[in-house]
């Protein structure tokens, strides 16, 4: 089924579109929830939410991105609403418990490795992991993300370094990050604070 | 890098998050919960008007509300201090499991036991002594306890009601015939299935929606039964009861050669596996043609409200609704595949436990020594004939002239 039918059956509110639909992005929806959430339960809590203001949304959508970016949009901003209930965006964690290591192998498949570094950026401190989420993998900037977190820009900025530095030690004691020459190539994607 | 990673892991959601999604957006028909809420009304009125006529029939007073009050012949005693004449009985002679509440009903009684029951209030006077006199008692109520609970006076009560009640209740018995037909949802799926080694695609290349792609025709049925009906006020029933009904329609068919025919997919995700049957029948494109009888035999229990808009006894015109929780005793239907092309019995499919609900309208009137009630009715299945797994769904119907036969119990 093309996007264009899919999304004509969406705006009828026909019922297998909408199962179509949910099934081509829920799983990836689903991950980006997981970077937010403390919990798998929590996360497809998140997901439900999100997709029902996909559903009952997706009138307005028009046409200037991608489908699946405006839908990420709005699943992250629904991750996001969900965290703002808990208020934590301005904690200062100290990395203390990251301390437990998983066994290296050697050749961990991609897919692995993808999902170790998930779980290592769930293992930060919420205000942290949320403003990593939204900065280095979004691409969202500071001045956005204070403004939907509602903090002050320099706290997202400051809040995005630590978190930085804290996956990086989790990474390296994790053995998923080389020490020394990696350490700058794994947020070489993200944009300079 | 790490955007790159992250796009890498995907999560695939539980059916519990689609099923949910699918509840918010399409929420279950309001028949069922208006249904529901007329269910609840009438037991929140029974309940109500059954816990007032217990406490009215339980509390003679503002207070004791399990005490009796008897009253005891009145006694006047007319004594003197010299006299020795009349004794009472000690009182651990009394009987113990009476409890008077007062010295003087004590002396009462043990007047009485000395005394004749049955004598009206007694002077009791002393020969050669009159003028010293003390009027001890006087018809003083006394309070005797009894050993019923709370419970048990207002079960008495409630009893005693059900008999006031049988008084006034009616039985009907009637007969409906109907004709059957069915409200049909849903599209063909576009879903690929995998049976055998051969991959197949549902896509159906005609009528996308089950409505344009079937021909179907009424059919007669019946319904029979017995309900009785309790007043609670001069022009509301409640009545229950018990019937059997009978469905059936007609689908428009043809044979042709076995084919399998996909129905409903067990799971979703990676692990479904399609629920498929040998078709004989096809929707279209056949060698010839043929009709299929989808039959439906049940048992309902209707629940409802009987309400007389206007006449007397002898002539009146009333309408009713009940819910009807309904068990399907047998159902031989033929179902159409998801991909609208075949027709097979896939009895895994059927539901067994439905919900009816039904409006009906009737004149009532008086021939002889019997009362008739004559009217129209609808019956309308609230859940479809099959299991959720199957896409589409299939609403029964029923339209008839009901004719009863009411008698009063007595």
């Amino acid at each position: 089924m093309t996007e264009e039918v899919l999304l004509q059956g969406c705006l009828n509110n026909d019922a297998n579109a909408q199962h179509e639909l949910y099934q081509r992005y829920s799983p990836k929806m689903l991950s980006v929830c997981y970077r937010y959430s403390k919990s798998r339960e929590d996360a497809e809590d998140m997901l439900q939410e999100g997709f029902i203001k996909v559903f009952t949304q997706i009138g307005k959508f028009e046409h200037r991105g991608s489908l699946e970016g405006w839908i990420l949009r709005i699943i992250v901003h629904t991750c996001i609403n969900h965290l703002k209930r808990n208020r934590k965006f301005n904690e200062h964690v100290d990395l203390a418990y990251a301390g437990d290591l998983m066994i290296r192998e050697d050749n961990i498949p991609a897919i692995l490795q993808a999902k170790q570094i998930v779980e290592c950026i769930r293992m930060l401190p919420v205000g942290y992991r949320t403003v990593l989420n939204l900065y280095a993998i979004e691409g969202y900037s500071h001045k956005e993300i204070a403004h939907m977190l509602e903090i002050e820009e320099s706290t997202s900025r400051s809040q995005y370094t630590r978190a930085k530095g804290m996956l990086e030690e989790i990474l390296t004691k994790r053995n998923i990050l080389q020490p020394s020459k990696e350490k700058v190539k794994w947020i070489s994607g993200a944009n300079a604070v | 890098m790490l955007k790159e990673k992250s796009d890498q892991y995907l999560l695939y959601p539980s059916e519990r998050v689609w099923n949910n999604i699918q509840r918010e957006l399409h929420p279950r028909n309001g028949w069922i919960n208006v249904s529901f809420a007329v269910l609840l009304l009438i037991a929140s009125i029974t309940a109500i008007w059954v816990k007032k006529e217990a406490h009215d029939n339980t509390v003679p007073s503002s207070k004791a509300t399990a005490y009796r009050f008897v009253e005891l012949p009145s006694v006047i005693i007319r004594s003197t201090i010299a006299s020795q004449k009349i004794t009472a009985p000690p009182t651990k002679q009394m009987d113990q499991r009476e409890i008077p509440v007062s010295p003087v009903a004590q002396i009462e009684k043990s007047l009485r036991i000395e005394e004749s029951p049955i004598q009206p209030p007694l002077a009791l006077v002393a020969p050669g002594i009159s003028d010293l006199s003390v009027n001890l008692a006087v018809s003083t109520p006394v309070r005797i306890k009894e050993n019923r609970t709370f419970w048990q006076s207002a079960l008495e009560s409630v009893v005693q009601q059900a008999k006031k009640i049988g008084k006034t209740a009616t039985w009907q018995v009637y007969v409906t015939p109907s004709m059957g037909y069915r409200r049909l949802e849903g599209e063909a799926s576009r879903s690929t299935y995998q049976y055998s080694v051969y991959s197949y695609s549902t896509n159906a290349p005609y009528a996308q929606n089950v409505k344009d792609a079937v021909s179907h025709r009424p059919g007669m049925g019946f319904e029979v039964g017995t309900v009785m009906f309790y007043p609670i006020n001069k022009r509301l029933s409640l009545k229950t009861g018990f019937q059997a009904n009978y469905n059936h329609y007609q689908i428009d068919a043809y044979s042709g050669y076995p084919e399998m025919a996909t129905y409903a997919v067990n799971n979703t995700g990676y692990n479904s596996t399609p629920i498929n049957a040998v078709s004989i029948y096809r929707n279209d494109n056949g060698t010839s043609k043929v009709n299929l009888r989808n039959e439906h035999y049940m048992f309902s229990v209707p629940i409802g409200l009987d309400y007389r808009v206007t006449g007397n006894k002898s002539f009146n015109f009333s309408v009713a609704s009940t819910i009807q929780p309904t068990y399907v005793f047998a159902n031989y239907s033929y179902l159409i595949s998801t991909n609208l092309r075949n027709y097979a019995k896939e009895p895994s499919l059927n539901r067994r436990f439905n919900v009816n609900t039904a409006l009906e309208a009737n004149i009532n009137f008086t021939k002889g020594t019997y009362k008739w009630s004559i009217g129209p009715q609808v019956r309308y299945q609230l859940l479809s004939s099959f299991k959720d797994k199957y896409p589409i769904k299939e609403n029964l119907m029923d339209m008839g002239i009901r004719i009863g036969l009411i008698r009063t119990i007595n």
